[in-house]
């Protein structure tokens, strides 16, 4: 039965609560927003048709705070609520509790989401439905011994992950006994910090092995479609870094292959709304599920230029009770799509977190470019949340039209105040790897480290110049003034900060 | 008037010299005269640069091994200094020796501390886990030493620069 929404609580923040908000200005829904102390200037405040403080910076006390999020959507009135991605998005406790208020939860049922968030259980329940899995530890490993033993019979490498675990956190590859202990304590105390559960178990670590995601979706109707994959190979400690739709990786049969594959698990658990189903692709063509997120993804972009859909309008189309859009036979790629994300982290000092204020901030524009992007000039990234500060995303005819796209872009972004990973990114997409396609799951960190080799040498030559002159103007703005006899020198007058901007 | 600085960058050093003129510079580098016209910098750390003609957008930031440079989206990493600081640098020594203070590199909790006091740290070792940002961060010693101190325990919030562990270098270095 369709139940127009009129209104939506949007439990997230930054970048993936703008989007959000964006989709429901563009279907007619009106949209509140919740924010911490942290973030009363952020983006998605001034978007939203509403906004609630729900609490202090820490957000296990304000955006993990389920009763303050429930009480808020209780007074504003809200009909709905969409988690975003992270957070609360794949928490089957607080689902079920927003229905028990009468509210719809904008995502898939609680008992997919709690079928598909033990990572055993759904090894399983992929297993049943004849989808191919890695071999691994059939259960969390209750201590170093047990992991020991485990770990010689599936063999090593062998990756250690956390069982609540998700979004690439609380996982490590471990290469032989000798390291499993430091990485057992490591991933246990990060699973218990970050997810509230230390169960921790193992599974064979495929090496160069390739990260395809199908997309699905699906109604409250019985309707299940997927939307072909996306490449998320390139990753720093099992965070995506760079994502393309749709891969190199991936013929039409592939596509057709991994898609029911996708599907079949998705029906098993009678999906609704937006997924993903993770796989691994080995370099012969066989393909391993790895998990599936039950929500929508950092990297959806890639899918909706591709694809050319509005996958937050049809979440709230699905949620308000009406049939899905299209009909897979309507749904074939078009072109090429590459997402990168911005991180606030210095790829050139061992990508540490770069934390302050953002003092200068330009995005790029122009022909197939597209900024999901939940910062601004003069916010400040803090200590408390995640380091992304939005995607920068193209999209062309064919890969390398799209690759170049990004490239420029990459080169219009600025940022001042704290570090990114711009031209880190700049490296990586004219890196002939890259070029050509020739990426795994392995590559940045078996290559890609410290600062990259020199692009252009007339660029070498201007960053030479840069730095003279930098260096000489920061030497003319700390020498003892000398203006009471000499008159004032416009060189040092205009180089000095609150100087005239030039 | 002009300036001399010595630019060292991948494994080139080289001389540069800086004259201002009221329409910008004049640099030599190396030997090759550039004209260069430069707005911006002051505030920012980003300016607009003509060589010769030739347009840029360059950054300068500072960083732990010199002086980290974007040009129009590309990294480089300089290192500059003038005469006087290179001939002090060359009459001190350069790297080895001295005691390392092993900082956070950003504000966070300390999730653990891996060494004890007396114990000796080899370059690159991890001697602490920080949390920030939801993830944990090895923190490493650059140089290396005996530990003099150990600073901070688990759960201890600290602050960027905040120092975790006092390393004595090895005199013999």
């Amino acid at each position: 039965m369709p139940r127009p929404l009129k209104k939506v609580l949007v439990a997230n923040r930054s970048e993936i609560a703008v989007r959000v908000i964006r989709g429901l200005r563009e279907s007619g829904v009106e949209s509140v927003a919740v924010f911490s102390d942290a973030d009363r200037d952020a983006l998605h405040v001034r978007f939203a048709s509403e906004a609630y403080n729900i609490g202090p910076p820490p957000s296990n006390r304000s955006y993990l705070d389920q009763d303050r999020l429930l009480e808020v959507a209780r007074r504003s009135g809200a009909d709905a609520v969409h988690p975003g991605y992270g957070f609360l998005s794949e928490n089957a406790g607080f689902a079920r509790r927003v229905e028990e208020a009468g509210l719809v939860f904008i995502g898939p049922r609680p008992d997919s989401i709690s079928a598909m968030g033990d990572k055993l259980q759904a090894r399983a329940a992929a297993r049943d439905a004849g989808t191919p899995i890695i071999p691994g530890s059939d259960g969390p490993v209750a201590d170093l011994n047990e992991a020991v033993r485990e770990a010689a019979t599936i063999g090593y490498p062998v990756m250690l992950k956390a069982a609540a675990g998700g979004g690439g956190k609380g996982m490590r590859v471990v290469r032989d006994e000798n390291e499993l202990e430091s990485a057992f304590d490591l991933t246990r105390g990060e699973a218990k910090s970050s997810f509230g559960d230390g169960r921790v178990y193992l599974e064979r670590f495929i090496e160069r092995p390739r990260h395809v995601e199908i997309q699905v979706f699906g109604d409250e109707h019985g309707n299940l479609v997927h939307l072909g994959e996306r490449e998320c190979s390139l990753q720093r400690r099992h965070q995506k870094v760079i994502e393309e739709a749709p891969s190199v990786a991936v013929d039409a049969a592939l596509r057709k292959r991994m898609g029911e594959a996708a599907l079949r698990v998705a029906r098993a658990v009678e999906y609704r709304g937006a997924g993903t189903v993770e796989f691994i692709l080995g370099a012969n063509g066989e393909f391993y599920f790895l998990e599936m997120n039950t929500r929508l993804q950092v990297e959806h972009p890639v899918t909706e230029l591709v694809y050319g859909v509005d996958l937050v309008q049809e979440q709230i189309r699905v949620a308000s009770g009406e049939p899905l859009s299209w009909s897979q036979e309507e749904l074939t790629p078009k072109g090429w799509a590459i997402e990168c994300r911005i991180y606030a982290e210095d790829p050139f000092n061992r990508f540490l977190p770069s934390l302050g204020t953002i003092t200068r901030f330009r995005l790029a524009s122009g022909p197939g470019i597209r900024n999901d992007v939940g910062v601004f000039q003069g916010f400040e990234v803090s200590r408390y949340y995640d380091p992304m500060l939005g995607k920068l995303v193209a999209h062309g005819s064919d890969r390398e039209m799209a690759r170049r796209r990004v490239s420029r872009a990459l080169r219009e972004m600025m940022v001042e105040g704290i570090r990114t990973n711009i031209a880190y990114h700049r490296w990586l997409v004219n890196s002939p790897e890259f070029i050509h396609g020739n990426i795994d799951t392995g590559l940045l960190e078996r290559g890609f480290q410290g600062v990259p080799p020199p692009a252009r040498p007339d660029r070498e030559e201007a960053a030479i110049v840069a730095a003279v002159i930098a260096t000489h103007e920061a030497e003319q703005r700390l020498r003892p003034t000398r203006s009471a006899e000499s008159g004032m020198n416009p060189w040092r007058l205009m180089g000095r900060p609150g100087g005239p901007d030039r | 008037m002009s300036k001399r600085y010595i630019v060292h960058t991948g494994d080139r050093d080289l001389e540069a010299t800086v004259v201002e003129h009221e329409d910008g510079y004049e640099l030599q580098i190396d030997g090759k005269t550039l004209r260069v016209d430069s707005r911006g910098g002051g505030a920012s750390a980003t300016r607009s640069l003509i060589i010769d003609g030739r347009a840029y957008e360059a950054s300068t930031l500072p960083g732990r091994d010199g002086m980290n440079v974007y040009v129009s989206g590309d990294a480089f990493l300089v290192r500059v200094t003038d005469e006087l600081w290179a001939r002090a640098e060359a009459e001190a020594g350069t790297g080895g020796g001295g005691d390392e203070n092993v900082v956070s590199p950003m504000p966070g909790s300390v999730v653990k501390i891996l060494v004890a006091e007396g114990q000796t740290v080899a370059p690159g070792e991890t001697v602490a886990v920080v949390e920030a940002m939801k993830m944990q961060n090895e923190i490493t010693a650059v140089r290396g030493g005996t530990v003099n101190a150990v600073k901070v325990g688990p759960g201890d919030v600290v602050e960027q620069d905040t120092v975790l562990v006092v390393l004595a270098g090895d005199p013999e270095s």
